[in-house]
C-alpha cells in the first residue's frame, strides 16, 4: 500500500535515462528532461557535453553533485549519478530534483559569504588605514626630527652667546631668541611624543630619583613664572610622600610642567595652586594624588573631553594662546603610559581643577646615594689629551662606567644624563669620544647619534660615537651602523672590552 | 562536428567568476551578487577567423571555494582549460594563488591555466604594479566583468589557444 504513496513522490525527484555508448538516449523516466527519447544527450544541455567520453568506459560510478541545469526556461538544481556500462555498454544516469533543497541551501550560502566578503574588506581597508597611519606618524616623527636640529643647533649658539660679552639689548635680544627657540623646541618634542605612542615606538625610563627635590624644584620654577605674571603659586607637599621613587622621572616633569603651565597660561587674577598628596602606600608603591588649581577663565562643560584632543586650542581671544594645541593630548597620554589616570572638573570663570593620580615605585634605598651627585661632573685635570662625554641615565651605572673609564689616561670626562644636554654639551666643547646609553631620556641615543652625524660642524658631526645597549639585538645594531656608530657595544658590559674600544677609538683620534 | 571545449572557471566566492560569463555570454553586468552553489554550465559559439572554424565554448561556473581543494573533482573531469578568477581589491582570494595553482596543476597535469585579476576598474594601475609580488607574476590577465574590459579577450584568445 505504500508502494501507491511513494510512486508519485519517486516520480517527481528521481529522473532516470538509460543511454547507449554513444550518447543516444534510449529510455527515459523523467519530467524534467521532455520527449527525450532518440536524441543524443549532447542536444539536451551543454552539461552532457564533457561526459559523452566516460560511457565508453568500463563499469563505473560518478557522482555530480549540485548541477544547475536551466531546461525550458525552468531551473532546476539536481544531484546526477551516471553508472557507465551496466549492461549491454549502457548507461543510466540518475537525477534527483533537489531543487527546493538547494535553493533554501543557497540563501543560508548567500547570507555567509556577502558577510564574508564584507568583513574581508573592512579589514583590509583597516590595514590599509593602519599602513597610512603608521607611514604618517613616521613621516612626522622624522621630520619633527629633522626641524629638531637645527632647534638644538640655535639652542647650543645662544648659549654660547649667552657666556660672552654683550649689551644690555643685545642681552634681551638673545634673551628673545631663547624663549622662542625654546616654545619652538617644546611644540616640535610634543609631536615626536604623539607620533611615537601612536606607533608603539615610547618607551618608559625608569630611573631612581629623588622626588621630593624634583617637585620642589618645579614649585620654584613656578612661582618665579607666577610672580612675573601678578600671581600667587601656593605649593603644598604632603610630608608622607616617599623621597626616592624609581619611575620616569623626565615624564614626571613634562607632565607637571604641562598642567602647571596652563594653569598659569589660563589665569589673568588670582592664584594657582600645586597641592601634592600621598593617597596611599604599602612596602613598595605610593599612590600620589598632584592637584593643580586655578582661579582662571575655565573650561565649558561640554569641552572638557575635548581638551585632551590633540591640536585643540581654547577659543578665548583675551589669551595669547600660542602653540601647537598638544599639551594636554599627550599629558593625557603620558599619564596613561605611566598607567595613571587624570581627572578635571571645571566652572566658566571660576578656575579649573586638575588631579593627576599616579603609582611610584618605592626605592628601597631610601638614603642619599653617592651616585647621584656624579651627573653634571667633570672630572677635569690639567692638560688632559683627551675629553670623552658620557651621557647615561641611571646615577649607578654612571658611575660604574665612571670607575672604568677612569682607567683611561689623560682623559677628561663628562657625564650627562639626557640627550639634549649631550647636544649642549658638544656645542660648548670639542670631545675625543662620546658614550651613549641607548636609552637616554629627551632624546634617546640612536636620535642623538643620528643628531651628531647629521650636524652642520665638523667638529660635532666628525665626532666618534660608542653606543651601549642594555637590550642588544642584530636591528639594533643595524640601526647603529646606518648613523654610523663607531661601535656598539650590549650588555653584559666587559670593562675590557669598554677599555679596549675607548683606546682604539682615541688612539685613531690622535694618529689624525 | 562542431569543436566543443570545457573550460572551468574557479576561484574564492565573490571574485567575480559568474560576471565574467555573464557579461561573455550576455554582455551584461549586475552590481547584485549571487552565490553560486554548486555549478552552472553556459555555452557560447566563438568563430575564430585565423583559423577559419568556430569552436563552442561549455563554461562551467563553479561555485566559490576559499580552498580549492574542497572542490568537487568530478567536476573538472574532462577539462581542455582552467580559469583561476580572484579579486584584486580583496587579498583573501589571493595570498595562496600559488599553491592553489600548485594543487590545480598536480590534479589535472596538462591541462593549461589561465589566471585572471577580475575587477580591475576597483583600483589604478599604480596598485597593480604595487602589488607585483603577491600575484603580478602569476597573472596573466586584468579584467573587468563590471566595465567588459579585455573579457572577450580572454575568452577569445584561450578559444583560439585550445584549437
Amino acid at each position: 500500500m505504500l508502494e501507491n504513496y511513494q510512486l508519485p513522490l519517486k516520480e517527481t525527484t528521481n529522473q532516470l535515462l538509460l543511454i547507449s555508448k554513444d550518447g543516444i538516449i534510449l529510455d527515459a523516466k523523467t519530467n524534467v528532461f521532455k520527449n527525450c527519447i532518440g536524441k543524443s544527450i549532447i542536444d539536451l544541455h551543454p552539461f552532457f557535453y564533457s561526459l559523452i567520453d566516460l560511457l565508453t568506459l568500463k563499469e563505473n560510478t560518478f557522482n555530480f553533485d549540485c548541477i544547475n541545469l536551466e531546461i525550458e526556461g525552468k531551473n532546476y538544481t539536481l544531484d546526477a549519478i551516471l553508472h557507465t556500462n551496466i549492461e549491454k555498454e549502457h548507461s543510466i544516469f540518475v537525477f534527483q530534483d533537489l531543487t527546493k533543497q538547494y535553493t533554501l541551501y543557497q540563501k543560508m550560502a548567500q547570507r555567509k559569504n556577502v558577510s564574508e566578503i564584507k568583513k574581508q574588506l573592512l579589514d583590509y581597508n583597516n590595514t590599509i588605514l593602519q599602513e597610512k597611519e603608521t607611514f604618517k606618524n613616521t613621516f612626522i616623527a622624522n621630520f619633527s626630527h629633522e626641524i629638531k636640529m637645527p632647534i638644538s643647533t640655535i639652542n647650543g649658539f645662544t648659549r654660547l652667546l649667552e657666556n660672552t660679552n654683550l649689551e644690555q639689548s643685545q642681552r634681551y635680544n638673545l634673551k628673545v631668541i631663547k624663549n622662542t627657540n625654546d616654545k619652538l623646541n617644546t611644540m616640535i618634542s610634543d609631536i615626536i611624543d604623539i607620533s611615537k605612542i601612536e606607533t608603539n615606538r615610547f618607551s618608559i625610563l625608569p630611573i631612581r630619583y629623588n622626588l621630593i627635590e624634583e617637585l620642589n624644584t618645579i614649585a620654584t620654577i613656578y612661582t618665579a613664572k607666577s610672580k612675573e605674571k601678578g600671581l600667587e603659586l601656593h605649593y603644598t607637599l604632603d610630608p608622607n610622600c616617599p623621597k626616592y621613587v624609581v619611575g620616569d622621572k623626565y615624564r614626571l616633569v613634562q607632565i607637571l610642567n604641562n598642567l602647571v603651565g596652563n594653569a598659569i597660561k589660563f589665569t589673568q587674577a588670582g592664584t594657582v595652586a600645586l597641592k601634592i598628596n600621598c593617597v596611599s602606600t604599602n612596602n613598595n608603591t605610593a599612590q600620589i594624588e598632584f592637584s593643580i588649581v586655578d582661579t582662571g577663565i575655565g573650561i565649558e562643560k561640554n569641552q572638557i573631553e575635548s581638551i585632551f584632543n590633540g591640536f585643540y586650542q581654547i577659543n578665548n581671544n583675551l589669551i595669547n594662546n600660542n602653540g601647537a594645541g598638544l599639551g594636554l593630548s599627550i599629558t593625557k597620554k603620558l599619564i596613561h603610559q605611566l598607567g595613571g589616570k587624570i581627572q578635571v572638573n571645571s566652572e566658566i570663570d571660576k578656575g579649573s581643577i586638575f588631579k593627576v593620580f599616579l603609582d611610584f615605585e618605592i626605592s628601597q634605598n631610601q638614603k642619599e646615594d653617592e651616585g647621584e651627585e656624579i651627573t653634571k661632573i667633570v672630572k677635569t685635570t690639567s692638560k688632559n689629551d683627551f675629553k670623552i662625554l658620557l651621557a647615561e641615565p641611571l646615577p649607578i651605572n654612571q658611575k660604574k662606567l665612571l670607575k672604568i673609564i677612569s682607567q683611561i689616561k689623560n682623559c677628561d670626562i663628562v657625564i650627562v644624563d639626557n640627550g639634549d644636554k649631550v647636544i649642549e654639551e658638544l656645542y660648548k666643547s670639542n670631545f675625543s669620544l662620546v658614550i651613549l646609553n641607548l636609552k637616554l631620556p629627551t632624546m634617546d641615543g640612536l636620535d642623538t647619534a643620528r643628531f651628531i652625524r647629521h650636524s652642520d660642524y665638523k667638529e660635532i658631526s666628525k665626532t666618534p660615537i660608542i653606543i651601549l645597549s642594555e637590550k642588544p639585538s642584530k636591528k639594533e645594531e643595524a640601526y647603529c651602523k646606518e648613523r654610523r656608530v663607531n661601535s656598539y657595544i650590549g650588555k653584559p658590559f666587559d670593562k675590557s672590552e669598554i677599555i679596549r674600544k675607548i683606546k682604539y677609538i682615541l688612539k685613531k683620534k690622535q694618529a689624525k | 562536428m562542431k569543436i566543443s571545449k570545457k573550460i572551468v572557471l574557479l576561484g574564492h566566492f565573490g571574485v567575480g567568476k559568474s560576471s565574467l560569463i555573464r557579461r561573455f555570454v550576455e554582455n551584461t553586468f549586475s552590481e547584485d551578487y549571487k552565490v553560486t552553489i554548486g555549478v552552472h554550465i553556459f555555452k557560447k559559439n566563438v568563430s575564430i577567423p585565423e583559423k577559419g572554424t568556430d569552436v563552442s565554448l561549455v563554461l562551467w561556473d563553479l561555485e566559490g571555494n576559499d580552498d580549492i581543494s574542497n572542490t568537487r573533482l568530478s567536476y573538472l573531469i574532462g577539462t581542455h582549460a582552467f580559469i583561476y578568477v580572484y579579486d584584486v581589491s580583496r587579498p583573501a582570494t589571493y595570498k595562496n594563488l600559488e599553491s592553489e595553482l600548485e594543487f590545480l596543476k598536480e590534479k589535472q597535469k596538462n591541462t593549461p591555466i589561465t589566471v585572471v585579476g577580475n575587477k580591475e576598474d576597483l583600483v589604478t594601475k599604480t596598485y597593480l604594479k604595487q602589488n607585483v609580488d603577491d600575484f603580478g607574476s602569476l597573472t596573466d590577465l586584468y579584467v573587468s566583468a563590471k566595465t567588459g574590459h579585455k573579457v572577450d579577450f580572454l575568452f577569445s584568445k584561450l578559444a583560439e589557444a585550445l584549437i
